[in-house]
């Protein structure tokens, strides 16, 4: 296992190429230069999770946003009956929780490793130091979270239409088998 | 089996907890050792970190932001040393060597006072005032000063360590801080990542506030007794930029060495008191209306009780430099408990 104090100082510039080539594969970080990239990743927290271990939890304040190095997270959400129903599994070179990188609203879901995994943090208070040192490097992280979570809603509004339109459908079918039992 | 596994699963925690602890512990009473510089080095990097993010965002290579402000700062400080240096160790030490006059003085003027009560109430027994005070004055000895602060331990902490600390954590602050964080458990990583940040932003701002607010208070001050004419006018100005660190208390800290000056050059002067009066009324005014609501803000508005107290016990326990070091700390406690707290609660712990 590497030492992350001396990673951090030294940094083994293989590991550092390689986690350049991880961002540059993610529509997150999309038309950032190398030189940017390298800025982003000397802001990363490398967070390792053993299988089933919890990442964050539904209702409590979001920090940032996680990038999966290696392994696989499961998202869930709290369901009424106190159970939960699994939202996706995101897997490698995915990321997830970015609306807090946005806005410091409780988690809409919880993540949980389904096995062993490493993850990178970005958090809001680093994209903010970003934000400060390099306005015009944020600006494009911001414009591209943006551009994803507008996908996002569009795909999120489609997918309430066809349910909405099955919802009528089925009431549809309900009134007429019970005009027909009426008749 | 299971069981086993569990319990030495357990111990090893136990085992590395207690290791960190021990690490975190030897730390601290290294870290005490360096406070001195340690604290300076925080203080200076407060106040350079914007200056450097300034030039960083105009597309200057960081290392070299930091290297030509230390160039500037090398420039500045021997400009210093060369003009305004010789005049205001000549105002320091002539405002030590006056300390007996102003003593005669004060004796002379009780003396007085004390004659006077004796004959309008000659059955009083008023005891000797100038031998109840004897040798309560404070002894001064500049040059002790001068002795003490260039000793070898305190140039070394002042003049290398304050640099090379400011200047790794200028360029490197953020790695440190990841490294920190690197051992918080997966668990507690996002609430104290948020806390740190929380309380450091906090502390940022009311320390970088509070240093202009003093320079601010100490310039004027300096500018308005130069104009009115009042001798010593950079030692008072300097003491009335400290004194500022005190809420309430400040001005009349910064105003008392302006009044002694007034009695010991050329006696009592009306006029001149209400020059000096106009000067840090005007000075106050500034300051409160213009620079502590910018620089500072609401954030740390203290109870006049809670100064009061402060300043008590910080004169008690570290004499005049407790006094003055009493409010920042109470201030730089308040403004973490307030962020902690605030932060606690939205994670639902208290």
């Amino acid at each position: 296992m590497e030492n992350p104090i001396w990673t951090y100082i030294f940094g083994p510039p293989k590991e550092r190429k390689a986690m350049i080539e991880l961002l540059r594969s993610l529509p997150a970080f999309d038309g950032l230069t190398t030189n940017e990239l390298l800025q982003v990743e000397r802001m990363l927290h490398v967070r390792r999770f053993t299988a089933g271990e919890q990442v964050f939890s539904e209702g409590l304040p979001g920090v940032g946003m996680y990038i999966v190095k290696e392994g696989e997270i499961e998202i869930t959400k709290k369901i009424g009956n106190g159970g939960s129903v699994r939202l996706t599994l995101v897997g490698e070179r995915h990321f997830f929780g970015e609306m807090a990188l946005l806005d410091e609203m409780p988690r809409s879901a919880s993540g949980s490793a389904t096995r062993d995994s490493v993850l990178l943090s970005l958090c809001k208070p680093d994209l903010e130091q970003i934000s400060e040192r390099n306005p015009a490097l944020a600006n494009k992280i911001i414009g591209n979270l943006a551009r994803l979570i507008c996908r996002r809603l569009v795909k999120a509004n489609e997918n309430l239409e066809t349910l909405q339109a099955k919802l009528e459908e089925a009431k549809a079918a309900s009134r007429g088998k019970k005009a027909a039992g009426d008749e | 089996m299971n069981n086993t596994a569990h319990t030495s699963h357990h111990f090893v925690k136990f085992g590395y907890y207690a290791l960190v602890t021990a690490v975190g512990a030897a730390v601290v009473y290294c870290l005490y050792l360096f406070a001195v510089p340690l604290v300076g080095s925080f203080l200076c990097v407060f106040l350079l970190d914007p200056i450097v993010n300034f030039f960083e965002t105009r597309g200057m290579k960081r290392l070299w932001v930091i290297v030509g402000i230390y160039l500037f700062i090398v420039v500045a400080a021997a400009c210093v040393v060369f003009f305004v240096g010789p005049p205001l160790a000549k105002q320091a030490r002539t405002f030590v060597q006056d300390i007996p006059r102003y003593k005669a003085l004060l004796a002379n003027t009780i003396g007085t006072l004390q004659t006077a009560v004796a004959q309008k109430f000659p059955q009083a027994n008023i005891p000797d005032i100038n031998e109840m005070l004897g040798d309560r004055m404070p002894k001064v000895n500049i040059d002790a000063l001068i002795a003490y602060s260039s000793s070898f331990f305190s140039f070394i902490s002042l003049v290398v360590l304050i640099p090379v600390v400011t200047f790794f954590l200028l360029a490197d602050g953020h790695l440190i801080e990841k490294v920190i964080l690197e051992m918080v458990p997966n668990r507690y990583f996002e609430m104290v990542f948020m806390l740190f940040h929380k309380v450091t932003t906090a502390l940022k701002l009311f320390l970088r506030g509070q240093c202009i607010d003093a320079g601010a208070v100490g310039i004027m001050t300096i500018i308005g007794l130069s104009i009115i004419g009042l001798p010593y006018a950079i030692v008072i100005g300097i003491i009335a930029g400290f004194g500022n660190l005190i809420p309430y208390l400040g001005p009349i800290i910064g105003f008392m060495p302006a009044l002694l000056v007034i009695l010991a050059t050329g006696g009592f002067s009306i006029i001149m008191l209400i020059k000096v009066i106009i000067v840090f009324v005007l000075v106050q005014f500034i300051e409160g209306t213009f620079v502590y609501p910018i620089a500072v803000g609401k954030s740390v508005d203290l109870h006049p009780l809670v100064v009061i107290i402060g300043v008590t016990i910080g004169g008690q326990l570290g004499g005049i430099i407790g006094m003055l070091a009493a409010i920042p700390i109470i201030s730089v406690l308040k403004v973490s408990i307030e962020v902690l707290h605030a932060s606690l609660k939205s994670y639902s712990i208290i």
